[in-house]
C-alpha cells in the first residue's frame, strides 16, 4: 500500500505498512506537555517566521504566532489548572489525521495540540500541495533532521495517498483517535470503515459562517475605526479565498432599516478601499465564478434582491430578504457575500442551522451575545468572535474542547 | 416581413452591420419579452437585475445575458414539457454536470434552416457524398442527443451516401474508407468530424500507415474545441497544413458553436476568421466589470442568436475567450462581425476545508 511520504523524510515510494508499523504504533508516547514537545513547536514557530518571504502568506505568519511559547503556555496553563486533584492526564495513543485541502494551516493546529498532549501522529494531507504547505513541510523536514528532535521525528509522520479504502482501514485499525476534517462526504466515507472498538472520532464537518454588525454602533464609528474594521474583515473573509469553514459568507446588519442601509453602504465602501489597497483584483476565473454565482442566485428567488455589482476590484454583495436567508447557504468564495437587514439579533435565532460555525461581530456586548447563544440553544453556531478573529484557531473548535478530546484521564482515588 | 424572416431571406453574410443589428434587435426584444413571460428563472433574473422595460433596449449590447453554465445547474426552458420534441445535452467529459437544452418544433426547424443556409453558402446546394469521422453509435438515440450527436445529425443533412469512418472502438475502418473513396472517385466529397477526432483517428492513423489517400476533392468541416490539440501543440494553422500535406486537402473549415445555440454556428473563412451569420452576433466583454470591449481587445465571448424560442438562450455569456477582428470588411468578402476564439476561461480552483473528497473527481477530470 504505497503512499507519498513528506516527513520526516521525502519518500515518493513509501509503504504504509513499513512506516506505520508495529514499532511505530507500540513506541512510548511522550508525556503530555513534555518539554521537548513545547520546545519543538516553538522552534517551528521561529523557523516559519524566519522563512524568506513568509510575509506574503499571512496565514503562515498567524500559525507561527500561535505556535510561540507564550501562546502555547496560555493554552496549556488553563487546561492544567482545571485538572482535578484525583485525575492524571495521559495521551490517547495513535492519532490519525485527515487534513482538508487548501486550508492547510488549519490541520496543523489540531496536529500541534495532539502532539502537545503526547499522541503519536499520522497525518494524511491533500494530494495537491499548494505553496504554503510545501513551505511548511520543508521546514518540518529540516527541523526533524536535527538530532535534538529525534523523539518528535519518531512519533510524527506526514504523507499523502489517493483516496484508498484499504489504507484508511489500515490506519483506522491502528488509531486511538481519528481527527477528520470534512467535507461531509469524506467524513461519512471514513466513519463507516472499521476501526478499533474504542477509537474516538473528532469530526470537523462542512460549516457556514456569518458576520453580524450592529448598525447604529457602526455608524457612529470614526472613519479610522471603520478602516481598521474593514482590514479585520478582509482577513476573515479573503484568506483562503473565503473558502474556510470560518470565512464569513453572510453579513447581517442589525438595526432600523435606515441605519442598516447607511451602515451597509459604508461597510462595503471601506472594504472596497481595503481591496484597492491590497491591489489584488479578481482574476478572470474568479470573476467568472462570481458572475455565474450571482446569476445562479438571482434566478432562484422571486423576491426582489439588490443585484450585486460585478467588478474585479470590489466585493460582490447580494442583498436578500430576511425570510430568504435560509435559501442562501453557500457562496462561490473569492469575495462573494450575501447581506441582510435584521431588526434585532433575536430574528437570527430561528434561522440558525447545525452547520453554522462562526458568528463574527461588531457592536454587540458579550452579555447580549451570551443571551443570544442561550436562545439558539445548540441549534447551531460554535463560536462567536469579534470581526478579525474568525480564522483564529482556538483550542475549543467546532464545539470540541480539543485538549480534552485528544487526551484522556486516569482517575486515582 | 418580420425581422427574423428578413434575416433568413437575405443571402447569408450579405447584410451590412447597421441593418443586421437593427433587425436582430427587433427580434431579440420580442424574444426577451417572450422568455420573460414563460421562464420563471429567467423572469427572476430580469426582475432582480432591475430591468423594468423588457421591450426598450437601445442596442444589442444593452440586452441582458445569462451565463451559459445556468443550463447545467437548472432546467431552464420557456415551453411546456408537452411541446419539447428533443433535449440536447453537452458532452460533459470533464465535468459530471451537462447542459440540458429543450427544443420545441419551431426552434428545431429554425436550427435546421439556419445551419442549411450557412453550410450551403460554403459547399453549394448539391448533396455530396459524405464521410463522417465518427461512429454511428453516437446518433443511435435521436430523442436525447449529445452535442456530438446533434452536430452529426445536423450536418449529415448536407450529404448523401453517408459513411461512418470509425467503428465503435474509434478505430478507422481503413479498408472500407478506401473502397468508399474508390466508389466516389472524381466526385466532390464532404467530410465532417470533431477536430480532435479528425486529428487523432483519421490523420494520425493514416500517417502511420503506408497507404496514401487523396482527399484533394473534399471539403472538411470540423468543430469541437482545440483544448486537446493545443496540448499537443497543434494550432489551426498546423492542423490545416498537415492535412494538406498528407491528403492534399485544401478546403478546411473550422466552426465555433455550442449546444446551447445549435444552428447558430460561426464558420471559419478562407482567411481563417470566424464569421457571424445573419441571425447571430458576437460581443466581447471585459471580465473586470463586464463592459463591452472594442475590436482588437480580448475578452469573454457573449453570443447572440435569434434561434432559441424554447429556452432563454438568445443572449449567452460563454466561458470562452475571444477577440473581434473587424466588421463588414473581411477580405473574404463576407459581411458582419468576424472574430477569433482564444481558449477557455480557466476553471477557478477555490477549495475549502470541505473539499478533501473532491480530489478524486478533480484528478479524474484532469486525466481526460
Amino acid at each position: 500500500m504505497k503512499v507519498i511520504q513528506y516527513t520526516p523524510v521525502n519518500n515518493p515510494d513509501a509503504d504504509i505498512e513499513n512506516i506505520v508499523n508495529d514499532k511505530f504504533v507500540k513506541q512510548k508516547p511522550l508525556s503530555p506537555f513534555h518539554e521537548t514537545s513545547v520546545n519543538f513547536l516553538s522552534a517551528l514557530s521561529k523557523e516559519i517566521l524566519e522563512y524568506p518571504g513568509v510575509k506574503v502568506f499571512p496565514e503562515l505568519v498567524a500559525l507561527a504566532f500561535w505556535l510561540r511559547r507564550a501562546n502555547l503556555s496560555s493554552i496549556i496553563s488553563p487546561f492544567n489548572n482545571k485538572i482535578d486533584d484525583s485525575e492524571v492526564v495521559v495521551p490517547r495513543g495513535v492519532a490519525f489525521h485527515i487534513a482538508p485541502s487548501n486550508v492547510d494551516s488549519i490541520f496543523l493546529y489540531s496536529w500541534a495540540l495532539s502532539l502537545l498532549v503526547g499522541n503519536l501522529n499520522v497525518v494524511r494531507v491533500s494530494q495537491t500541495l499548494n505553496e504554503q504547505l510545501e513551505i511548511l513541510l520543508s521546514i518540518l523536514r529540516e527541523l526533524l533532521h536535527q538530532k535534538e528532535w529525534t523523539e518528535i521525528k519518531d512519533r510524527n509522520i506526514i504523507f499523502t495517498y489517493p483516496r484508498d479504502e484499504k489504507i484508511n482501514i489500515y490506519l483506522s485499525n491502528r488509531a486511538d483517535v481519528r481527527i477528520l476534517w470534512g467535507g461531509d462526504e469524506t467524513i461519512k466515507s471514513i466513519r463507516v470503515l472499521p476501526s478499533k472498538p474504542a477509537t474516538k472520532d473528532i469530526l470537523f464537518a462542512d460549516k457556514f459562517s456569518y458576520t453580524a454588525v450592529d448598525a447604529s454602533m457602526y455608524s457612529s464609528l470614526p472613519d479610522e475605526k471603520k478602516i481598521q474594521l474593514a482590514r479585520n474583515f478582509y482577513n476573515d473573509a479573503y484568506w483562503f479565498d473565503q473558502m474556510a469553514c470560518s470565512s464569513p459568507r453572510f453579513v447581517l446588519f442589525v438595526g432600523s432599516e435606515k441605519e442598516c442601509e447607511a451602515s451597509s453602504k459604508a461597510y462595503w465602501k471601506f472594504l472596497e478601499d481595503e481591496l484597492m489597497q491590497k491591489g489584488k483584483p479578481d482574476t478572470l476565473d474568479i470573476a467568472m465564478e462570481k458572475l455565474v454565482y450571482m446569476y445562479e442566485s438571482i434566478s432562484r428567488t422571486e423576491l426582489p434582491t439588490l443585484p450585486a455589482e460585478l467588478n474585479s476590484n470590489k466585493p460582490t454583495v447580494l442583498r436578500v430578504a430576511k425570510n430568504e436567508i435560509t435559501k442562501f447557504r453557500e457562496t462561490c468564495g473569492g469575495g462573494f457575500f450575501f447581506e441582510c437587514f435584521l431588526n434585532n439579533l433575536d430574528e437570527l435565532t430561528g434561522m440558525v442551522s447545525r452547520k453554522d460555525q462562526t458568528l463574527g461581530y461588531y457592536g454587540f456586548s458579550k452579555d447580549e451575545l451570551k443571551q443570544f447563544a442561550s436562545k439558539v440553544n445548540g441549534a447551531g453556531i460554535d463560536r462567536i468572535v469579534p470581526i478579525g478573529q474568525a480564522l483564529n484557531f482556538a483550542p475549543t473548535w467546532d464545539g470540541y474542547s480539543l485538549l480534552n478530546e485528544l487526551s484522556k484521564r486516569v482517575s486515582v482515588l | 416581413m418580420s425581422a427574423i424572416e428578413e434575416l433568413f431571406s437575405l443571402p447569408q453574410y450579405s447584410i451590412h452591420n447597421d441593418k443586421k443589428r437593427a433587425l436582430l434587435l427587433e427580434e431579440l426584444k420580442q424574444l426577451t419579452q417572450f422568455h420573460y413571460l414563460n421562464s420563471i428563472p429567467y423572469k427572476n433574473i430580469i426582475d432582480n437585475l432591475g430591468i423594468r422595460d423588457k421591450n426598450k433596449f437601445g442596442s444589442i449590447e444593452e440586452l441582458p445575458y445569462i451565463p451559459v453554465r445556468l443550463f447545467k445547474t437548472q432546467n431552464i426552458k420557456s415551453v411546456p414539457d408537452s411541446e419539447v420534441i428533443k433535449t440536447l445535452t453537452s458532452s460533459g467529459t470533464t465535468n459530471q454536470q451537462v447542459s440540458r437544452i429543450a427544443l420545441n418544433k419551431e426552434t428545431s426547424m429554425l436550427q435546421v434552416k439556419a445551419l442549411a443556409s450557412i453550410i450551403t453558402s460554403y459547399i453549394g446546394q448539391q448533396r455530396l457524398p459524405m464521410i463522417i469521422i465518427d461512429t454511428d453509435a453516437t446518433i443511435k438515440n435521436k430523442s436525447s442527443l449529445s452535442a456530438r450527436g446533434a452536430g452529426l445529425v445536423g450536418l449529415s443533412n448536407f450529404g448523401r451516401d453517408h459513411f461512418f469512418a470509425l467503428d465503435e472502438n474509434m478505430e478507422l475502418k481503413v479498408d472500407q474508407l478506401l473502397a468508399y473513396l474508390e466508389k466516389h472517385k472524381n466526385e466532390q466529397l464532404l467530410l465532417f468530424g470533431f477536430t480532435f477526432m479528425v486529428w487523432q483517428y483519421l490523420y494520425q492513423t493514416m500517417k502511420k500507415t503506408d497507404t496514401k489517400i487523396d482527399l484533394s476533392n473534399a471539403t472538411l468541416i470540423h468543430s469541437g474545441g482545440w483544448k486537446k490539440l493545443i496540448e499537443q501543440s497543434v494550432s489551426n494553422e498546423v492542423f490545416k497544413s498537415e492535412l494538406y500535406k498528407l491528403f492534399g486537402m485544401k478546403k478546411i473549415y473550422n466552426f465555433y458553436g455550442m449546444v446551447e445555440q445549435v444552428g447558430s454556428i460561426y464558420m471559419e473563412c478562407e482567411e481563417g476568421h470566424l464569421h457571424t451569420p445573419n441571425f447571430a452576433e458576437i460581443i466581447i466583454r471585459d471580465y473586470n466589470d463586464w463592459s463591452v470591449l472594442p475590436a482588437g481587445k480580448k475578452g469573454v465571448v457573449q453570443t447572440i442568436s435569434v434561434l432559441p424560442k424554447s429556452y432563454p438562450g438568445h443572449s449567452l455569456l460563454t466561458e470562452d475567450m475571444g477577440t473581434i477582428i473587424g466588421i463588414d470588411n473581411c477580405p473574404c468578402g463576407r459581411k458582419g462581425t468576424y472574430f477569433s476564439v482564444n481558449g477557455r476561461v480557466p476553471k477557478a480552483e477555490l477549495r475549502g476545508c470541505s473539499d478533501t473528497h473532491a480530489e478524486t473527481v478533480q484528478s479524474n477530470g484532469r486525466a481526460n
